[in-house]
């Protein structure tokens, strides 16, 4: 069956799109969901630690959703279904891939990647805060996304991680002074007297 | 850094930032705050870091509108090819399995019957039950329409206590989480921990009353049984 796939740029509801989704038209949910593409991946990308895997979360992310679109009450926002959804992919795969032995992604705590620094310095102080988080460390721009954007609690943003919660802490106190020093609020590291 | 370094203004701004966070040791945050209070340059740090938060808040509330970078071409046809797969592969399995469920579902509440209310077997007569269920709750008698209404007004939630747990699992289940929460009980559902949560049905005053396992999280809607009241 499709009902909305010939016709998906007529307004259609998200809630029409997912009723019909149920009723068996094909299109339907890939059309709901396209609709959200563009937002989920700037959701996915900041809370990924690369486009390869901000893409891999999603698709898991969506997958999932498709599973329990079944069960999705027309009266909650679907958007904000898909973006919590997209946003514990990411932070599950960050813990999955923390968990392999063989492949590390990203330097240790207190050890930031050399190219920072110069990253930092040809990043302009009037910066918005969306590239300035672009800038930081991905260690440093999860937890502050996950803590500061996404509202996650410490303790569940620690436990999605799987790393200690003053982990999550320290992350966000350097992330959250490296973005006021990109932000221009205040001088850079070794500058102030 | 040595005590007397610790407790002397300047302060390094990275133990300002520790400070803001909560990062640092309970008890030197505790003789820091009084000094950096009375620091101007510490305290226009700390409004600093506060003003950022305050930025990085104001972009989850601009998150609707803001245009970000488009999803790259690639990306959204690798997602629609695995979405569409799925829909159709879901589609064809339950064509395929359709009258096998039918079957399969009869017997399920054939044993459930059996083990839940005792050899009162004599209830199934072989046509599926309405509301999907794969095992029943240790005591039958949680489920009926009366004790779930009684449930109104109390909070058990055990695992689901956490605010953002409880509300991803609404979320994931198509509830809205900004709505109440009007009674919860944590029961033994078959084999498994689970919570009954009460929520207002589609027309007042009726009552849904849903059964998740208590691993239920954004991703995972753990539904194990779902009821309309009234």
């Amino acid at each position: 069956m499709r009902i909305f796939g010939g016709i998906a740029k007529i307004a259609v509801s998200d809630a029409e799109l997912l009723a019909a989704h149920a009723a068996g038209d094909d299109q339907a949910f890939a059309t709901l969901l396209r609709r959200h593409y563009d937002h989920l991946w700037k959701v996915a990308r900041r809370t990924s630690y690369s486009p390869e895997d901000a893409a891999d979360a999603l698709q898991e992310a969506l997958l999932s959703a498709h599973r329990t679109a079944s069960s999705f009450r027309a009266d909650a926002a679907v958007r904000s279904w898909l973006h919590t959804i997209v946003v514990n992919a990411c932070l599950d795969r960050i813990r999955r891939n923390r968990a392999r032995p063989t492949v590390p992604l990203y330097l240790e705590d207190g050890d930031e990647p050399r190219t920072e620094r110069n990253h930092i310095a040809e990043v302009e102080t009037a910066l918005d805060v969306e590239a300035a988080l672009e800038a930081l460390p991905d260690d440093q721009r999860v937890a502050v996304v996950t803590v500061d954007i996404e509202g996650y609690s410490i303790r569940e943003a620690a436990r999605r991680l799987g790393v200690p919660e003053g982990t999550v802490k320290s992350r966000c106190a350097r992330g959250r002074y490296k973005l006021a020093v990109l932000l221009g609020d205040l001088q850079e590291p070794g500058n102030r007297t | 850094m040595n005590e007397g370094e610790l407790l002397r203004p300047p302060y390094p701004a990275d133990l300002l930032a520790d400070l803001h966070a909560g990062a640092l040791d309970e008890e030197v945050a505790e003789r820091l705050w009084p000094l950096v209070r009375e620091d101007s340059d510490a305290m226009a740090v700390l409004d600093a870091l506060d003003a950022v938060q305050e930025r990085l808040r104001g972009l989850a509330d601009a998150d609707a509108d803001a245009p970000g970078e488009p999803m790259p071409a690639e990306v959204a046809m690798r997602l629609d090819d695995a979405v569409l797969g799925a829909v159709r592969a879901h589609k064809r399995r339950r064509r395929m399995f359709a009258g096998a469920v039918v079957g399969a579902a009869a017997a399920v509440v054939a044993v459930v019957a059996v083990v839940v209310v005792g050899g009162a077997d004599s209830s199934t007569d072989g046509t599926a039950p309405v509301t999907p269920i794969a095992v029943g709750p240790d005591d039958a008698a949680a489920l009926e329409p009366d004790t779930l209404r009684s449930l109104v007004g109390s909070t058990d939630l055990g695992p689901l206590s956490d605010d953002r747990a409880l509300a991803d699992c609404l979320a994931a289940n198509g509830i809205d989480p900004a709505g109440p929460v009007l009674g919860s009980k944590t029961i033994e559902y078959g084999d498994r921990d689970a919570v009954v949560l009460l929520v207002p049905g589609e027309v007042p005053p009726q009552l849904t009353a849903l059964v998740v396992g208590t691993d239920c999280d954004a991703t995972h809607p753990e539904t194990l049984y779902v009821t309309s009241i009234g």
